[in-house]
């Protein structure tokens, strides 16, 4: 499969996913429900390209449903005291920045394993959540959050157009940026970077940066269309951002991956949910439908893996025969050497 | 190939790196399959399917890669597999009794309780060799026990040889160092690509008769041709050029505080090939990795165009000019998902950013005139670089550093895998990269290449520089030097 039939898959597999609900789910095939699903899904594409960066470094962000509540949270917070809405974006984007430099340098420059670093966010996160709002929702947000909430422009919600913005813009990061595509040298293949002189550290250091950013971004959504700061908000987040990335086509492995195709990934993600929900089935079968065509992906990703990524067939095993140095003591020690 | 072990005997193995002695042991432990032929076991024929079955059958290996357990005792790692056993418990005091025996041998036995991470390189070398004399093996291989030993140690192995041979024992001996097997060994067989041409009492052959036959009469005038095209292309310019990179005494340690290397000093020129070769672990892609920062120093300096040069990291070695090209291209050398042209321009992103963007059209028409030079086929930059062969992988990061400008290229086993022809484009552009006055150091262990590419070599053994070949590099020379334990050096 070429390089780019493969990149289209995401949108094959949104357009499988479409034409299987239409006919079985009632009012699914509406422009209502279409707009209805685009404001559902704008906050978790958010979230989804911020966590493709991350998962294009070949670490990943378990962190960022955590950090979307101490967000909200902050967010909301600064919003009932100053009455502005600008200082809560400022608010959240700032908190979650910060929360995201923690998990970037504690992976980059500490060296800790992304799942540790950012398991530990995920405690600290939604600890700080809770205490700052006193557990309870953060409620008397200014009229501006119900707009973004709700309003529409041209028929199309407000928050999806600031994921459609999000979304442009961080597929043009990922395409002309020259910080994009260190990102994409260190998941691809982090010695080869680092020998080509790619600040490695820096490189994760901006990507577990930005992705915390855009969680706060998108948190300032979830505030608007919870009309309050929640600090339980983003339960599974990370799973179904990870899960958007990968229907998206973005490699768990590193290195591989479109924004828009993780975006793609969200909405497939979010169409799920509302399908299922308007056919009337049990809101269980929605993960276990989630679950479904995540394997599907990932079957396809591996599918489209050529056989030089995966591990079992790489070219320095198979080169093995002919080099002349080195016999790896454990191809020597063979199956027994250590019963 | 035939190969015949007599009990009671020591039989040495010599061979140029790829002469097929690993493949060889591999067979005898069971770790590979023969394709045809059969193995006999005092007569008996057998089949080794595995590396059990070959140590129940008596016969075990010394790998110059230690196979040992780093996080379990020295006892431990010694009866791995056969534990002494009370009832249902490991018997510790009999385990440890036993261990203090079996390390009886050594003047200095480290402790049974010590784990195997504290110990020196040396040491668990020793407690490997132990491991598999106390095995009781009927057929003991060997293979380059002496790398990691001091003079004092290699006596008291050498004494154990014997007296293993004394019981009975066929020993298997592989070294580079030809005084090593004229002191131990009663037999000697030689190969070269994978073909036995020599097998004979130790006695009854000279030293330079070895080195010929390990060498191959007719390599040597094969490199002397090409060197000489080469050199009326450029005439050794290195006396003229004051050199470029220069290192006095550069010596580096490992964890354990055993040298990488020692004591190495050479000087580089604009529009030369330095050749650095030497067996296993003589320390020739350390020395390689220390110019590119991978490899700290402890003592020593080194010198870029005057200036002192101590890179941390490879981004600083870049930084000064000084690029590296290692030698698992897979693993290091490209990002194999990434298009032909990112992979050239990722050391270089600077020069195609434009206010913060990457000019992309810039980027693709910089890698394509690059990618064509360095002859890369198909000359397609969108093509994801790990679907390349490994001859136009290589060609893909010398492009890259075409590109980059680098004054030094240091490169590790350049050619390593390749088919011959992958391996004549690559030496043809390193050629034309010097005499567009790059200064390369190559390292290889494999003579041929180096006598074939470089203008002049150091032969490196167990650390250090033992020689140097000027002038005309043969492989002959080169693998005489490596054979000698003392430095020495030859003029062609």
């Amino acid at each position: 499969m070429t390089r780019r039939l493969r990149e289209l898959m995401p949108l094959f597999i949104l357009a499988v996913a479409y034409l299987a609900f239409a006919p079985v789910s009632p009012g699914f095939a509406t422009a209502a429900n279409a707009a209805n699903i685009a404001g559902q899904v704008a906050p978790l594409a958010i979230v989804t390209v911020g966590q493709a960066l991350v998962l294009m470094t070949g670490g990943f962000d378990i962190s960022v449903g955590s950090v979307a509540a101490l967000t909200t949270v902050a967010g909301s917070l600064s919003a009932v005291a100053t009455g502005s809405f600008a200082s809560a974006v400022l608010a959240a984007v700032l908190a979650g920045a910060v929360c995201g430099a923690a998990n970037g340098f504690a992976v980059g420059y500490l060296g800790v394993q992304p799942v540790v670093a950012t398991l530990g966010m995920l405690m600290f996160a939604r600890g700080a959540a809770l205490l700052l709002s006193g557990s309870a929702p953060v409620v008397g947000l200014p009229d501006t959050f119900v707009s973004l909430g709700y309003g529409e422009w041209l028929g199309v919600p407000a928050a999806a157009w600031v994921a459609l913005a999000v979304v442009a813009l961080m597929e043009a990061f990922l395409v002309w940026s020259p910080t994009a595509r260190a990102v994409l040298a260190v998941g691809g293949n982090e010695t080869a970077a680092r020998l080509n002189g790619v600040p490695v550290r820096w490189t994760r250091f901006v990507a577990y940066l930005v992705c915390g950013a855009l969680v706060g971004l998108a948190a300032i959504i979830y505030a608007a269309r919870a009309n309050s700061g929640q600090p339980t908000l983003g339960e599974g987040l990370e799973l179904d951002s990870i899960a958007a990335a990968v229907i998206g086509g973005v490699s768990l492995a590193g290195g591989r991956g479109r924004m828009w195709g993780a975006a793609v990934g969200a909405v497939v993600v979010g169409m799920l949910a509302n399908g299922l929900n308007l056919a009337g089935l049990s809101p269980f079968l929605q993960d276990v439908a989630a679950g479904i065509t995540l394997l599907l992906a990932v079957w396809l990703q591996r599918a489209r893996t050529p056989f030089w990524r995966s591990r079992a067939f790489s070219t320095r095993d198979a080169r093995r025969e002919v080099r002349p140095l080195a016999l790896p003591a454990e191809r020597l020690a063979g199956n027994d050497e250590r019963s | 190939m035939d190969l015949a072990c007599v009990e009671g005997s020591v039989h040495a193995l010599l061979g140029k790196n790829g002469a097929g002695k690993s493949t060889l042991i591999k067979i005898l432990t069971g770790a590979e399959q023969p394709d045809a032929g059969e193995i006999r076991l005092n007569g008996v024929p057998v089949r080794l399917r595995s590396t059990r079955e070959a140590r129940e059958r008596g016969i075990a290996a010394v790998y110059q890669e230690l196979s040992l357990v780093p996080e379990l005792t020295v006892a431990e790692n010694l009866f791995l597999g056969a534990l002494p056993r009370k009832a249902a418990a490991v018997d510790w005091s009999a385990l440890v009794r036993r261990a203090r025996h079996a390390l009886a041998w050594l003047p200095e036995p480290p402790d049974p309780h010590a784990r195997v991470a504290e110990l020196t390189v040396a040491a668990r070398q020793l407690v490997e060799i132990t491991r598999a004399v106390a095995m009781h093996s009927r057929v003991l291989i060997l293979d380059e026990p002496t790398a990691a030993l001091g003079p004092h140690e290699v006596e008291r192995l050498f004494a154990v040889i014997r007296s293993l041979r004394a019981r009975g024992v066929a020993v298997v001996y592989i070294s580079h160092r030809l005084d090593e097997v004229e002191a131990i060994a009663d037999r000697v067989t030689v190969l070269r690509d994978g073909v036995r041409v020599y097998a004979g009492d130790v006695s009854e052959v000279s030293r330079e008769a070895l080195v010929a036959h390990m060498v191959g009469r007719d390599e040597a005038p094969e490199g002397r041709g090409r060197r000489a095209t080469a050199s009326r292309t450029h005439p050794a310019g290195q006396a003229d050029a004051p050199p470029l990179l220069l290192a006095r005494g550069i010596t580096s340690l490992d964890a354990s505080g055993r040298p990488l290397f020692r004591d190495v000093s050479f000087a580089l020129a604009p529009g030369e090939i330095l050749g650095l070769t030497g067996p296993v672990g003589s320390g020739a892609s350390a020395v390689a990795r220390a110019l590119f920062g991978l490899v700290p120093l402890s003592a020593g300096a080194m010198e870029l165009a005057g200036q002192p040069f101590a890179p941390r990291s490879p981004r600083e070695a870049l930084q000064r000019g000084v690029a590296f090209v290692s030698d698992d291209r897979a693993g290091e050398g490209v990002v194999p998902e990434a298009p032909v042209a990112h992979n050239v321009s990722v050391a270089v992103l600077p020069r195609v950013t434009v206010r913060g963007f990457l000019d992309l059209r810039a980027e693709r028409a910089l890698a394509a005139r690059r990618i064509e030079q360095a002859g890369v086929t198909p000359a397609d930059p969108d093509q994801p670089a790990g679907t390349l062969s490994g001859g136009n992988q290589q060609k893909v990061v010398l492009a890259r550093w075409m590109e980059h400008g680098a004054r030094v290229l240091v490169l590790c086993e350049p050619t390593r895998g390749m088919d011959v022809a992958a391996k004549e484009d690559v030496h043809r552009l390193l050629r034309r990269l010097r005499d567009e006055g790059a200064a390369i150091l190559v390292v290889s262990s494999e003579y041929e290449e180096i006598a074939d590419l470089a203008d002049r070599a150091l032969v490196m053994s167990a650390g250090e520089v033992a020689g140097e070949v000027r002038g005309r590099v043969t492989a002959g020379d080169l693998l005489a030097l490596a054979s000698r334990a003392l430095p020495e050096e030859v003029r062609a």
